[in-house]
Formats: structure tokens, C-alpha cells, sequence
């Protein structure tokens, strides 16, 4: 009786370390906090963050104030002259 | 013997009862009067949550360009306990960051372990401090509003300012009428944790994030760089204090410009006045003047009181009205002169005689017909309106310098709408400025046109274009009209009201209009706020909205009329 007990006892605490390193196992690769899922967390964000970037540059560059700046800077000017077709131009007379 | 074992037992029931009650009581007390809060305790207890902020949604130009929307920025972070050199650590971050070395060297020489340097630091900057590797220095990601198009109709977006509790919130323009909209609803991730802290798998819960809407805009990106352009160098030409145009799609009442000069950055809001923050366009009461005519004269032709051809018969002098005097803007008097020419000649004389033909009530009726007085619904934050006084308080002089539009204040958007309602053959439409609003699931809700009421039949419309027509070819701006092209306008010149009397030299100089004349288009009203080099919205307003015009003209390659 005595040693089935003891004998139960060591598969006890055998099983609940075993269940426990499981457990841990389990939470740092499978949990969605895990070291891995956080790994590729970090990537996605890392991935996001340049894209951000990227995207802010896109819109600084086609704004229209940073096009008209810099094509003033070119030389570009604003058309001065003001022509309109009210009727049809005569084609040339050979 | 026996009284005394019921009084017992009357004794042990009611202390038994009394027992019960408390219990009950108690039971209500831990259960329903603090169930809520300990049910949230205990659920801190077991549990840890990140919380997951909504991306603000964008607001989006015609073109799909955002006027505003995210990007990421960072905040700086050091442990001034592992720097070794602070005076160097210092000069280095100000160099980078653009901040005073001092301010950031009393940082350091704090005795904390974590201290803020800097907020809101773009990738740059951030980049150039990393590559400097310094000890104890940390970055953390801070979402930003960022307005691309800087200035950019700024009165029109508003901003993303702070509100009482820290949080983000729109105010003023699209910002704050749409903030509800944009904000969207900030997400939770909840992790359940055992008695040692342990996340519990397959426990997490989410409260998942609802991303805001994006709002499209009926306004044209082009068109508002062409209004502002133009805004611009009409200020600086006329030496004015301030200025607004409003450009208005005649059919559908979708503002296509809204632009107002001085602007502020909605970036760097709290660098600017805080007056700039307002947008004139909805919030400023101003009098009209000349610009009133073509409501008189359209409520006029329309209620049959008069017709293009009448003659006036009392124009050939100054009017007079109990102790006042009515004179004309230039102090020429045109006698027997027709309805049309009274509106060519912005002639005050005749528009008192039309008052006078029309009657008061009848006045009054086609004032309320025209939106005068009342908001005109506008999907923009801080539109105003000043209350039309009921008609036994006018006096006969009040009704005779209403016909030319003064002692009347309305706002910009007020005026336009009404306006338009000629251009668009006697319909009124609501202005509205946003288009379309996206889910954060990518279902679209369009918004379409609505009509308000008519305001006067189709046939006193087109007399009415007619006579505007005739009052560009041959009125005061026919210098700066654009040839083969009909447009229909309007100049108006309206002195402030400065402590109970008007000041001659301050004037609210505008001029309203819409094209092509035939099938219009586009309505537009110009405003300029005390201009210094000349006084009358013929010389200031008038070349300003006809240099637009030009510019639209070729950008919508509207064909000449003729």
C-alpha cells in the first residue's frame, strides 16, 4: 500500500513537471503571444512602418504645393495668354 | 407558560427573518449595487489587455488625394543614469532634432531613470539618432495626422487636436462635423492570465478594432490650388486683410473650392492665430451689398411687380425716407431707367423703387425663399446664421436698404446657395462637400444632390441670367470680362457697420457669378476683406473671379459661348 502510493505520488509530480515544461512549450510557440508569432510581429510591424514611410513620401512628392514649388525652381511659369477657338480656323490654301 | 414559548418563538422567527433580510441585503449590496465594478475588478485581476487604437480615416479629394490622413512619428526617450557626457549627448541630439541644447540638458541632468526628449520626430531624424547609437536612448511609435497638402484648404479640413481627456479629436471644418465618422472605435486585446500570471491558451479574447471612415470630397484638388493660387495674389495685389472664394457645381450644389486667405498649417495648428482656425465661408456674418440686387430683382420679376423693361420713376435724384437719404454708389442718377440697366448700373435709387413695388411681406416672403436667415445645412463644423426680424419690427428704411443689401448680414454660403439657384433654373440645392463616405469594410455610401425648394419659376431664372449677363458686357467690370464667353455676374461693394455707423473706407469688396451663362456650370463668389488699394468689388473681386474663371475655363475646356 505504501509503495503503491509513493509510486503514485512520483507519477503525480512526474506528469504535473512534464504537463508544466508542455505548457511552457506550448505558450512560447504556439500562443499568439509566443516568441515566434512575436518574431513575426515584429517584422509585420517593421514592414508597416517603412511602408508608412514610403507612403508619406509619395504624398509629400505629388502635393501640389511641392509640384508648384519645384516647378518654379525649373522655370516652369503660370500661361499668361488666354486663347480660345470661337469658330473653326481656315485650313491653308496650298 | 404558554405565552411565553410564542413570545420565544416570535422572538426566534424574527431574528431568523431579520438574519435573512440582512443577508438578502447584503447579497443586493455585493451583487447588483457593486456586481459591475468587482465583476471588472476581478476580471483586471485575471486578465491584461493591450489596447489597439482605430486608424483615423482619411479625407480624400475628388482625385483620391488625401487632404488628410496617418503616418507614423516617434517619440524619444533616453535614461539619463547610463549617459556619461551629457553636454556632448546633448549637442548631438539638438543638432538632430532642431531643439535648444539647454532644454535638453537640464533633461538630463535629472535624476530619473527615463526622461522624454523629443515627440513627434520624423523617420529621419529618427534614423540619424539611431545611427548615433547612443546610451539609453529608445524610440516609440506615434501615430500622426499629416496633412500632405499642408495649407491646403485648411479652414475647409480643420485639424486633430486634444481634447479635455487627452484623446484625440477633430475640430473645426471636416475634422470636426465628420470626427464621429473619422475616429472609428479603438480595439482590445485581452490576454487571460491563471493565479501566476500564466496566459491561459486559447483564452484571448479581442474587442476588435473599428478603423474609421474615409470621407471623399466633392472638392476638386485642381480647382482649390487654382482658387487659392488666385486668392493669394489678389490679396497681395489689393493689400486686403482677408479673402474667400467659394466655387460651387451649379447642377448639384458640391463645392468644388472652398479656399480663405490667411490660412494656417493643420499641422502646426497651435503655431497659427486661433481666428484663422474659423472658416469665414460658414461662421462669418457680413453684409452683402450689391451682390443682394439679383435676389431683390429675381423676387421681383418673379412675384410680376416689375419686368426688365420697367421704368423707374424715381430714380432721376437721391430717395428719401423720413430723415434718411438713398443716393447711388458714384452719385449719377439715371432717370426713367429700365430694370435691367438699374442692376447693369448697381443702381440703389432703382432697387428702392423695386422694394417699394414689391411690398414688404412680399419682400420678406421671397427672403425665406432664398435661405435668408437660416442655415443652409452645409456638412461643415460652425455654420452660422443671422435671424430675419419678424415684419412689424421694419421700419421703412430697413426695407429700403435691404433691396440693396445692407442691414442685412449673411454668410458666404448663404449667399452663393441662393445665388445658384438662378444658375440652376430656380432650384435651390443644398451645398454639400463630401461625396462619398467609405466603410472600414470598403462599402461605399455615396451622398447624393438634394434639392432645398424652388425659389423662383424657370422663366424668371433666365431673365434674370440675362439681365447678370448684361451686367457683366456692360457694368463696371466689363473691363475684365472674358471674351466670347457669356457669364453671368454680379460686383458688390458693402461698407462695415464700425460703431453705429458705416465706414466709407472699409469695404467688403465681392462679386458673384456663374458660367457658361447658357448651361452653367460653375458658381463662384469672391470675397475680399477691406482691400486697401481700391474699395469696390469691380476693381478687387471682379479681375480675381474672372482670372479663376479663365483658369477653369481651360481646365474643364468649356467651349466659348458664341
Amino acid at each position: 500500500m505504501k509503495k503503491t502510493f509513493k509510486i503514485l505520488f512520483l507519477v503525480l509530480i512526474i506528469f504535473s513537471v512534464v504537463s508544466q515544461i508542455f505548457n511552457i512549450w506550448l505558450v512560447n510557440s504556439v500562443d499568439a503571444q509566443s516568441i515566434a508569432a512575436s518574431r513575426l510581429q515584429s517584422k509585420i510591424e517593421r514592414l508597416r512602418e517603412q511602408n508608412s514611410i514610403i507612403e508619406t513620401e509619395v504624398w509629400q512628392y505629388a502635393s501640389y504645393s511641392n509640384v508648384a514649388s519645384r516647378a518654379a525652381t525649373l522655370g516652369f511659369g503660370n500661361k499668361k495668354d488666354f486663347i480660345t477657338l470661337g469658330a473653326p480656323q481656315k485650313l491653308a490654301i496650298r | 407558560m404558554k405565552k411565553e414559548n410564542t413570545a420565544r418563538s416570535l422572538i426566534v422567527f424574527i431574528s431568523i427573518v431579520g438574519l435573512y433580510l440582512i443577508l438578502v441585503l447584503n447579497l443586493f449590496y455585493w451583487q447588483v449595487m457593486r456586481g459591475k465594478e468587482l465583476k471588472a475588478m476581478g476580471f483586471d485581476q485575471s486578465s491584461s489587455s493591450i489596447d489597439v487604437p482605430a486608424k483615423r480615416g482619411d479625407i480624400l479629394t475628388s482625385d483620391g488625394f488625401p487632404l488628410a490622413t496617418n503616418t507614423i512619428s516617434y517619440l524619444v526617450y533616453t535614461n539619463p543614469k547610463v549617459i556619461k557626457d551629457k553636454k556632448t549627448y546633448a549637442l548631438k541630439v539638438s543638432e538632430i532634432l532642431g531643439l535648444d541644447e539647454a532644454s535638453i540638458s537640464a533633461k538630463l541632468n535629472s535624476n530619473l531613470f527615463w526622461v522624454k526628449i523629443g515627440e513627434f520626430v520624423d523617420p529621419g531624424q529618427k534614423d540619424a539618432l539611431s545611427k548615433l547609437n547612443l546610451p539609453g536612448m529608445g524610440f516609440e511609435q506615434q501615430p500622426l495626422r499629416f496633412y500632405p497638402e499642408s495649407s491646403m484648404a485648411a479652414q475647409l479640413v480643420g485639424f486633430l487636436g486634444k481634447n479635455e481627456k487627452g484623446s484625440d479629436h477633430g475640430y473645426f471644418g471636416l475634422e470636426g462635423f465628420y470626427n464621429e465618422q473619422l475616429k472609428g472605435r479603438d480595439g482590445k486585446i485581452i490576454a487571460i492570465r491563471d493565479a501566476l500570471g500564466t496566459p491561459i491558451l486559447n483564452d484571448i479574447r479581442e474587442e476588435k478594432k473599428i478603423d474609421g471612415r474615409t470621407i471623399q470630397l466633392t472638392v476638386d484638388r485642381s480647382v482649390q490650388f487654382i482658387a487659392e493660387r488666385n486668392l493669394k495674389k489678389g490679396v497681395e495685389q489689393f493689400d486686403a486683410v482677408g479673402a474667400s472664394v467659394v466655387i460651387m457645381d451649379s447642377k448639384t450644389g458640391g463645392i468644388l473650392a472652398m479656399a480663405t486667405y490667411p490660412q494656417f498649417d493643420p499641422q502646426k495648428y497651435w503655431e497659427f492665430d486661433q481666428k484663422t482656425y474659423k472658416n469665414p465661408v460658414v461662421s462669418s456674418l457680413y453684409e452683402p451689398g450689391s451682390t443682394f440686387k439679383t435676389l431683390v430683382m429675381s423676387s421681383a420679376i418673379d412675384e410680376g411687380a416689375v419686368t426688365p423693361s420697367t421704368r423707374c420713376d424715381i430714380c432721376s435724384g437721391p430717395v428719401r425716407i423720413g430723415e434718411y437719404e438713398i443716393e447711388t454708389w458714384n452719385g449719377k442718377y439715371f432717370a426713367n431707367t429700365t430694370m435691367a440697366e438699374v442692376i447693369e448700373h448697381s443702381d440703389n435709387t432703382g432697387m428702392v423703387f423695386v422694394g417699394r413695388k414689391m411690398g414688404l411681406d412680399n419682400l420678406l416672403s421671397y427672403f425665406k425663399k432664398f435661405g435668408v436667415g437660416e442655415n443652409t445645412g452645409i456638412d461643415l463644423q460652425g455654420e452660422v446664421s443671422a435671424e430675419i426680424k419678424d415684419e412689424k419690427d421694419w421700419y421703412s428704411i430697413d426695407a429700403a436698404t435691404a433691396t440693396f443689401g445692407q442691414g442685412i448680414s449673411m454668410t458666404s454660403i448663404e449667399l452663393i446657395t441662393a445665388v445658384n439657384s438662378i444658375a440652376n433654373n430656380g432650384v435651390m440645392m443644398k451645398p454639400y462637400v463630401v461625396s462619398k463616405i467609405v466603410t472600414n469594410e470598403g462599402k461605399e455610401i455615396e451622398i447624393a444632390p438634394k434639392e432645398i425648394r424652388r425659389t423662383i419659376k424657370e422663366s424668371t431664372a433666365k431673365v434674370m441670367t440675362a439681365i447678370m449677363v448684361d451686367a457683366v458686357e456692360k457694368g463696371e467690370a466689363k473691363f475684365a470680362k472674358i471674351e466670347d464667353y457669356k457669364i453671368a455676374g454680379k460686383t458688390g461693394t458693402a461698407q462695415i457697420p464700425v460703431a453705429g455707423h458705416y465706414d466709407p473706407n472699409q469695404t467688403i469688396a465681392s462679386f458673384v457669378g456663374f458660367f457658361p451663362a447658357g448651361d452653367p456650370k460653375i458658381t463662384m463668389l469672391v470675397i475680399f476683406d477691406r482691400p486697401q488699394n481700391s474699395i469696390y468689388g469691380s476693381e478687387t473681386a471682379a479681375p480675381i473671379f474672372f482670372s479663376i474663371a479663365r483658369d477653369l475655363i481651360r481646365y474643364y475646356n468649356i467651349p466659348p459661348s458664341n
